[in-house]
């Protein structure tokens, strides 16, 4: 009776498959004609002239976090202008953190013709490419978006571009990151210390927190990871890690030259710094179970650490630190100079991207260049209502209108969408140096391209590698790097890596590295 | 014999001892992660940072409920999941308790090949992105009310519960009726359902458990902000507000930080809240059919 | 109760001199078959048809491509997945943590169940049964919530508790090896109060008598339970577990990925199929493999259920599923 059954159900399933594909596949094909169909009408329409004549589109955008309060008054707003502007409409969807990687996918799979969508390199923007979700925008934004053109510098574009495309718009409010440590400016001048600059006073400011806090730890950062290219080893360096965190290979760069690239345990710098750390860490410097630590933000706030990594901008932790401890106050310090031209590749972390699906792509990047056409379109999507949830405070500055509370008021995850170095506005209220850091990362002048500026390392072919010698990184390489394990424990950590192919990785960097730069010739 | 009578009244208080003891433990054992809630959801913020979770609140705050009801989407998102739990839940009784009757019933010669074909679809699935394409592009649900509960109409697991309830309705009470000229319908209507209402409760309440406490349906398939069920909100309230994704966002660097920790003690306490409430109304027929169904004493 | 058993057990095997066709099997109970047919469409729609997705799993997915259009594969998704030796690992994690869910919530609950069924005072029976059924309305995304307010390294309530007494904090966020008892211990208290609801209601369907003369003959309270309450408990107990064992192939995704989410140290212990084809999904955008590790899971739970089943059957036949 079974067997029947089964039978039965598998005509069933079969039945269905045709059914369905024969569904898809008209399916395919009359969305594909619709595509053409209103791309090519909307490209008549703008070679006509206006964009009076343009078909009323609805631009619907999938974006990472929360959804921000006051939205959908803002959107209103917006969307006049956008009427008058496109004859389109905007709608902006969220998923929190957690749930928007799985869902963009899920939707990307299945088709879904949302025009925009957030992907990075640390989401899966490279495999999202090679399954051709996105649009190359190259030829899109020569045509239809010279003022997103001139907006962004073309060294951010370039620098930028994924297999020499333009995959997705870059998005960041500086051209480049900058890395360096926080620490407690207070205690500095208790000690009567001078502005910390050097390694070496930095250590001095470590010992003197050993010598006189009881109980507060001087130096921690997240297990799962080394803090040593955060200031210490790559100083006046472009660092890029071929490999990722835990199967890299540390390649250094400067404006001209790309150093030898070795494996990690021959690299100078590195055991430069494998030495620093472990006399650190036996002089009770840096937390005993660092490798375990998960929480260094919430360790600094509470004033259990001394020091940690830190963002070039201080802002709202300062607030925070001050109300848990008073007087509190958090300094950003960086062992290059403060003045000095910063050396970078200009990556940037996040991306907009055009769904190769998107009904009418040449719209969609007419509405992205509408964003940088005027620098109140940027204003009112990224700040919200001008006067209502923002007010302007002159040189590229905003503030808090009087009496409203930051917690309820609009604030649109910029950098999910339209960050761009110079539309971006700085708060009024912010720190001098976090004014300086500003105004120094969006300076094309006090930037310098290093040599691998526009690398993209292609992890695909030492993809098993990668997978093998991440295994195995935190219990071997880890424990040398954050000091916590004695360095004459590196010839069997290097014997297991090499095992598990690092040098395989290693080799690929080399190879990717001169290809490049012949190229680059 | 009295000896024995003795040392039986002793290891009795000794029974006694360990019973009632370990009732009370294991009741406590139940309530401390409510507690913990309430403390965690009053507690200010700063307190928290500094001295972790207490049970005992050292600075009382109501900060996070502020943080939650600021704008009205706590509310709507309230509303969205009432009406999905009420409409969810009826269509879900209706839809199931008709299957589980025709199941129940022996004078169906084809129920085994039926329920077998019910078993199959709980072991075997397309899996996410079929399922994804036929409910947005086949069947175009997305962004409406209905995607929110009707994939999830018949529960298998509740609808052979309820079968096995209603094969516990005597036979002969159903042929009487048959041969006073009662069609099937009104047997099920009027003899069937009246004599199953703790199994109908029972599985009423796990459905609108179901219902109340789903959110990836309206992960997948809402993209309209007025239609986002609570859990849906209060999980994106909760993940946007952890550590990780603070340190990933640039624009905690200008804005400003929530209550993160007390946050997620609030939005817990407003979401089981309502549900439990409502046990107590099922609470009478809840034994009875929750036994029934899963084993025949 | 036992009197309707006795009434239904039987009487299903009357001879019907009727043909043997569909048709009219489908006419003589149409009311009956209309009523099951809104259930029929609904797992048609809803489960069979996105069942053509299985084939994914021997495809090389193609986003552009789409299911169809994707070339096959063969084997490779299951190769890489059984090669990569994740594969015994997260079916090891599966099997272990519900088995370890199984024994202690069985022993507990019916523990349990027997100490409240001894209970006199019938308020104090009311409110501990309420309370401890009470966590079985938290959704597990509440409950990982909540874990991190206890286990949180930095400021969890135990941490906080251990450091108030000058103990020294344990790190649990990088004790993989804790892991498993913690999620015991929210297993128990999310289940327990719903298991012993239905072990009460069985025991309290005993008959009495044995118990009096049991106590008359000078039998203790430990003496009662061990030679007449276990041994008539057993098949209630015996059912209840074979239907567990039936699904010990499910990872409870709400519950892992709400408790352990995306911590990676823990995954040694704790990665159960259920959140590794997740995982699959979100991290690798392997669709393919994603399905290819579905279709295996799916595998091993069939041939469980029918497994537990058929014994269900051999045992007590009207308890079995099917």
């Amino acid at each position: 009776m079974f067997k029947k059954l089964i039978c039965l159900l598998l005509a069933g399933i079969m039945f269905v498959s045709i059914f369905t594909a024969c569904g898809s596949k008209t399916n395919d094909s009359t969305t594909t004609n619709s595509t053409n169909e209103s791309s090519d009408e909307a490209k008549s329409g703008s070679e006509k002239s206006g964009s009076e004549e343009l078909a009323p589109y609805a631009i619907s955008a999938f974006l990472p976090g929360d959804t921000p309060l006051h939205l959908d008054e803002v959107l209103e707003e917006a969307n006049k202008k956008l009427k008058d502007a496109l004859n389109v409409t905007l709608s902006i969807n969220f998923a929190s953190w957690t749930d928007f990687p799985n869902k963009a996918q899920v939707m990307i799979a299945a088709g879904d013709e949302t025009d925009l969508i957030f992907d990075a390199p640390w989401m899966h923007l490279p495999q999202m490419i090679s399954a051709g979700a996105y649009l190359d925008l190259e030829q899109l934004l020569n045509e239809h978006a010279p003022d997103l053109l001139k907006a962004f510098p073309k060294l951010m574009i370039d620098a930028n571009r994924q297999n020499g495309k333009i995959m997705g718009i870059p998005l960041g409010d500086v051209l480049s990151s900058y890395h360096g440590l926080w620490i407690r400016g207070d205690l500095r001048e208790k000690y009567g210390m001078p502005p910390i600059e050097t390694i070496e006073q930095y250590e001095q400011y470590l010992m003197k927190v050993k010598e006189n806090e009881a109980g507060m730890i001087p130096l921690t950062w997240l297990g799962n990871y080394c803090i040593g290219p955060n200031g210490f080893y790559d100083a006046g360096y472009d660092v890029v890690l071929f490999g990722g965190n835990n199967a890299e290979v540390d390649i250094f760069a400067t404006a001209d030259e790309v150093e030898e690239i070795v494996p990690i345990y021959e690299n100078p710098h590195v055991l430069e710094w494998i030495n620093m750390v472990r006399k650190w860490y036996l002089a009770g410097l840096i937390e005993k179970d660092q490798m375990t630590q998960k929480d260094e933000t919430g360790a600094f706030k509470s004033g259990k650490v001394a020091s940690i990594k830190g963002d070039y901008i201080v802002g709202t932790i300062q607030n925070q630190i001050e109300s848990i401890i008073p007087g509190a106050k958090v300094e950003f310090i960086s062992f290059e100079g403060k003045n000095d031209k910063h050396v970078t590749n200009f990556a940037q972390w996040n991306f907009i991207c055009v769904n190769a699906n998107a009904k009418d792509p040449v719209r969609v990047v007419k509405f992205l260049n509408w964003m940088y056409e005027d620098q109140a379109n940027y204003d009112l999507l990224r700040y919200g209502i001008k006067d209502v949830h923002w007010v302007d405070a002159g040189d590229k500055m905003y503030d808090l209108p009087q009496g409203i509370d930051a917690s309820k008021n609009y604030n649109f995850p910029g950098y999910t969408l339209m960050w761009n170095p110079n539309f971006e506005r700085t708060l009024a209220t912010s720190s001098e140096d976090d004014k300086f850091y500003y105004k120094k990362l969006r300076d094309e002048n006090m930037l310098v391209p290093s040599m691998l500026t526009g690398f993209t390392p292609d992890l695909e072919p030492v993809k098993n590698e990668i997978a093998k010698v991440s295994a195995i990184w935190p219990s071997t390489m880890l424990p040398i790097l954050n000091g916590s394990v004695d360095i004459s424990e590196l010839p069997k950590a290097q014997k297991k890596l090499e095992d598990a192919g690092y040098l395989k990785i290693v080799e690929e960097a080399k190879k990717q590295v001169s290809e490049f730069l012949a190229n680059k010739k | 014999m009295k000896r024995s009578k003795i040392l039986n009244n002793k290891s009795n208080l000794v029974y006694n001892i360990v019973a009632y003891s370990s009732i009370i433990l294991f009741s406590v054992f139940c309530l401390l992660p409510f507690w913990l809630m309430v403390a965690g959801a009053f507690t200010d913020e700063s307190a928290i940072i500094q001295n972790g979770y207490q049970l005992i609140p050292k600075k009382f705050s109501l900060d996070a409920f502020d943080t939650i009801f600021a704008g009205n989407r706590v509310l709507n998102a309230y509303k969205v999941t009432v009406l999905v739990t009420i409409m969810g839940t009826t269509l879900a009784m209706i839809l199931t308790s008709m299957m589980a009757y025709g199941l129940s019933l022996k004078t169906i010669k084809y129920r085994n090949q039926i329920s077998f074909y019910v078993v199959f679809t709980m072991l075997f699935s397309g899996g996410l992105v079929p399922w994804y394409i036929l409910i947005t592009q086949y069947l175009k649900l997305q962004d409406t009310i209905w995607v929110l509960f009707v994939p999830y109409l018949i529960n298998p697991w509740y609808m052979f519960l309820l079968r096995k309830f209603f094969t516990t309705i005597p036979e002969s009470l159903i042929e009487s009726a048959k041969i006073d000229g009662a069609n099937d319908f009104y047997i099920f209507v009027k003899i069937a359902l009246p004599l199953s209402l703790p199994a109908l409760a029972t599985i009423g309440l796990f459905y609108s458990l179901f219902f109340w406490n789903d959110w990836w349906l309206g992960l997948l398939f809402v993209n309209d902000r007025r239609l986002q069920p609570l859990q849906l909100l209060l999980r994106a309230l909760v993940s946007n507000l952890s550590s990780e994704v603070q340190a990933l966002n640039p624009n905690s660097k200008q804005g400003i930080i929530p209550p993160a920790y007390s946050v997620r003690m609030a939005t817990s306490i407003i979401t089981i809240g309502p549900i439990v409430l409502f046990y107590p109304f099922v609470q009478k027929y809840f034994v009875k059919g929750l036994t029934v169904g899963a084993v025949k004493g | 109760m036992s009197k309707v058993l006795c009434e239904t057990g039987h009487s299903g095997k009357k001879v019907r001199l009727r043909k043997n066709g569909i048709l009219h099997e489908l006419l003589k109970n149409k009311t009956i078959y209309l009523m099951m047919l809104p259930g029929i469409l609904f797992f048609f729609i809803f489960a069979y048809i996105p069942m053509v997705g299985v084939i994914m799993a021997f495809k090389d997915y193609n986003i552009k491509k789409g299911i169809f259009g994707s070339s096959w594969n063969g084997l490779d998704n299951f190769k890489f997945f059984f090669s990569s030796g994740d594969a015994f690992r997260i079916t090891f994690n599966t099997v272990y943590m519900n088995l370890l869910f199984l024994i202690f919530s069985t022993v507990i609950s019916v523990a349990l169940a027997i100490f409240l069924n001894g209970v006199t005072k019938k308020v104090f029976k009311k409110v501990t049964q309420s309370v401890m059924f009470l966590p079985y309305f938290v959704s597990w995304a509440i409950v990982g919530i909540i874990t991190q307010g206890f286990f949180a390294s930095e400021n969890g309530a135990i941490n906080s508790f251990l450091k108030s007494i000058n103990m020294e904090p344990v790190s649990w966020n990088s004790s993989p090896e804790l892991w498993p008892f913690i999620l015991v211990i929210f297993y128990l208290w999310k289940w327990c109060g719903y298991n012993v609801v239905i072990y009460l209601a069985t025991i309290t369907g005993f008959d009495t008598e044995c118990f009096e003369a049991a106590a008359i003959d000078g039998a203790s309270k430990f003496q009662q339970i061990r030679y007449i309450t276990i041994p008539l408990l057993m098949p209630t107990i015996i059912i209840l577990t074979l239907l567990q064992i039936g699904k010990i192939f499910y990872g409870d995704f709400g519950m892992f990925y709400s408790i352990i989410g995306d911590n990676g140290i823990l995954y040694a212990t704790t990665d159960v199929i259920d959140t590794y084809v997740y995982r699959a999904l979100r991290l690798m955008s392997d669709f393919g493999m994603a399905s290819a590790v579905g279709l295996y899971q799916s595998l091993m739970c069939f041939v469980m259920v029918f497994g537990s089943n058929l014994l269900v059957r051999k045992y007590q036949s009207d308890a079995a599923l099917f």
